[in-house]
């Protein structure tokens, strides 16, 4: 169980990239955090797995736990070892590395060396393409192999969660349904808790249990998928949904004051 | 044709000295991005040190080989905790710059320890000739010769298969998400800076077996800086393939231009006009890696 409480971040020690955030994903559970650019997400993201660190970020109050260890303050590696992977937003690979030498370095924590090449042919049969292309040179593979191969590189370290941001991005509608569809056996399946970051509300709703809304920092909407869904605001801002039958004008003038209210 | 031979032979033994201490640098730029220019002066110190142990202490010379990798390592963590660590995150020039001094402070120290002179190096192996016809080739250039290529072989199979080399390759490539997956960056370095004060102690060794111990071996050791360049900056097997190059380019160079009396000398910057000319018409050098883009 991870459970953020009130934390603030700050880049550079002046930039307040989050105030006040608190969050909660229950064992086995699909959390979906949704916002637009800006809100903090990845931020939220990286405060957990203890990579602001590489961008002069540092959570300056309030707490993380993780399974009774509070985890704000640790380096990234011992963050991994306790089975919190984070999966970057735009598919960082190791280019010049074979499919398998960059799966196999996702399991670069562990030493169970038979286990591990059990969990490599877990991973084939999730990702039954990348098995094709193992002896490929990553930095060849198209955006969807690629973005299959680094959620495959964060499952290879068997994580009890694993956060994931934006793992739509950049994809042909088609390839995000085949991703999201994995995204889910490998939660009912594995066990695996997953936190996801996503720009499509839509298909993040689709598969979460429950959803946080994030704007400038914090976060101003919590709820159950099915709440967040046909929550109006939601709809209107994430959605792409409307009340149909209100005049334009009225409609626009609604809007901005929600948006407003949002913003505040 | 006996000159050529012999030219030839001789420039593919010396090469693969200096492809052996090439590869050095290659480590180090592999993890940190950064050149090392106080290597000419650790391969410098790794010739003192075993030299000291074996003329000067009369150690016998396995023992002697011990406690040259023994210096060497330490003088890797030394360098890499005290200097290198906290410049991790500064630009790269100014870790060039930093190891700019390092080079100044080392030499100066080789100068108070132990003086100007230079000193015959023990044999470590056995010394004599081996003749192919009329062509002789000194027995201590071919056992360094093979020594280095098979540290060399061992070096890439390092990097090939196991799981430290694996994660040096991935830090290389993307610091931050070597990062997310448990790599320690810092482990990295730590690692790159001791197996490249091995490589450079191991290369001294041998430079000295051919050269004798001196100032000048400072020099010889930066010299493949170019040979790395020519090679591809980020590739063993460049090194190893551009350091046979220019030891032959420098042999002959020695061997058939410096008979015009105007040309004395153009041996030893013939391997940089080589570097030019090669990496005017491929930029990555011999085998450097491309950023590899799907069209």
């Amino acid at each position: 169980m991870l459970k953020l409480d009130n934390i603030r971040v700050f880049y550079h020690e002046v930039i307040l990239a989050l105030r006040q955030v608190s969050l909660e994903v229950p064992d086995g559970s699909i959390i979906a955090l949704l916002g637009s650019n800006g809100a903090g997400k990845s931020t939220a993201l990286k405060a957990i797995s203890g990579l602001l660190i590489t961008e002069a970020g540092a959570v300056s109050e309030g707490s993380i736990h993780f399974d009774g260890h509070r985890i704000d303050r640790m380096e990234p590696v011992n963050i991994v070892r306790l089975g919190i992977i984070q999966v970057m937003e735009g598919r960082r690979i190791f280019q010049h590395l074979t499919v398998e030498d960059n799966l196999k370095i996702g399991a670069y924590v562990r030493n169970d060396r038979a286990q591990i090449k059990k969990d490599l042919d877990l991973t084939y049969e999730y990702f039954p393409v990348l098995k094709d292309l193992r002896r490929q040179t990553a930095g060849f593979l198209s955006g969807g192999e690629q973005q299959m191969m680094v959620i495959g590189r964060g499952l290879m370290s068997r994580p009890k969660l694993m956060l994931l941001d934006e793992p739509s991005l950049g994809l042909a509608p088609v390839l995000v349904k085949e991703i999201f569809d994995i995204i889910k056996r490998i939660n009912a399946e594995e066990g695996t808790s997953i936190l996801l970051v996503e720009q499509n509300a839509k298909i993040a709703l689709s598969i979460a249990h429950h959803g946080y809304v994030m704007e400038t920092g914090r976060v101003v909407l919590e709820g159950s998928a099915d709440m967040l869904q046909n929550n109006e605001d939601v709809k209107e801002f994430y959605l792409g949904l409307s009340t149909a039958g209100e005049t334009k004008s009225y409609r626009d003038l609604k809007h901005y004051r929600r948006r407003k209210r949002w913003m505040a | 044709m006996t000159d050529f031979l012999q030219l030839l032979l001789m420039g593919i033994l010396v090469g693969g000295v200096y492809s052996q201490i090439a590869v050095g640098f290659v480590v180090i730029f592999k993890a940190g991005k950064t050149f090392n220019l106080a290597y000419g002066e650790m391969v410098m110190l790794g010739a003192y040190i075993s030299w000291t142990a074996m003329d000067q202490w009369d150690l016998a010379k396995p023992v002697a080989l011990l406690v040259t990798l023994v210096f060497a390592i330490t003088l890797g963590l030394v360098v890499e905790r005290l200097l290198l660590r906290r410049m991790t995150s500064a630009p790269i020039h100014t870790m060039i710059m930093l190891t700019l001094g390092l080079a100044g402070v080392l030499r100066g120290l080789v100068l108070v320890v132990w003086g100007p002179d230079p000193h015959a190096y023990p044999d470590i192996v056995p010394t004599g000739t081996v003749n192919l016809g009329d062509i002789m080739l000194p027995t201590n250039f071919i056992v360094s010769f093979f020594i280095a290529i098979a540290f060399v072989a061992l070096l890439s199979l390092f990097f090939q298969y196991t799981k430290a080399g694996l994660s040096m390759r991935a830090a290389s490539e993307d610091k931050v998400a070597a990062q997310s997956l448990g790599i320690s960056v810092k482990r990295i370095y730590q690692l790159s800076w001791v197996t490249a004060s091995i490589i450079a102690a191991l290369g001294g060794i041998l430079l000295a077996g051919i050269s004798g111990v001196n100032l000048g071996l400072a020099f010889m050791g930066l010299m493949t800086l170019s040979v790395v360049i020519l090679g591809g900056i980020d590739s063993i097997l460049g090194a190893l393939l551009a350091g046979i190059l220019m030891g032959v380019a420098t042999k002959m160079a020695e061997g058939y231009l410096e008979r015009i009396e105007s040309l004395k000398g153009i041996g030893e910057i013939f391997p940089m006009m080589l570097t030019l000319v090669v990496l005017l018409i491929r930029p990555h050098g011999l085998l450097g890696q491309k950023t590899v883009e799907r069209v």
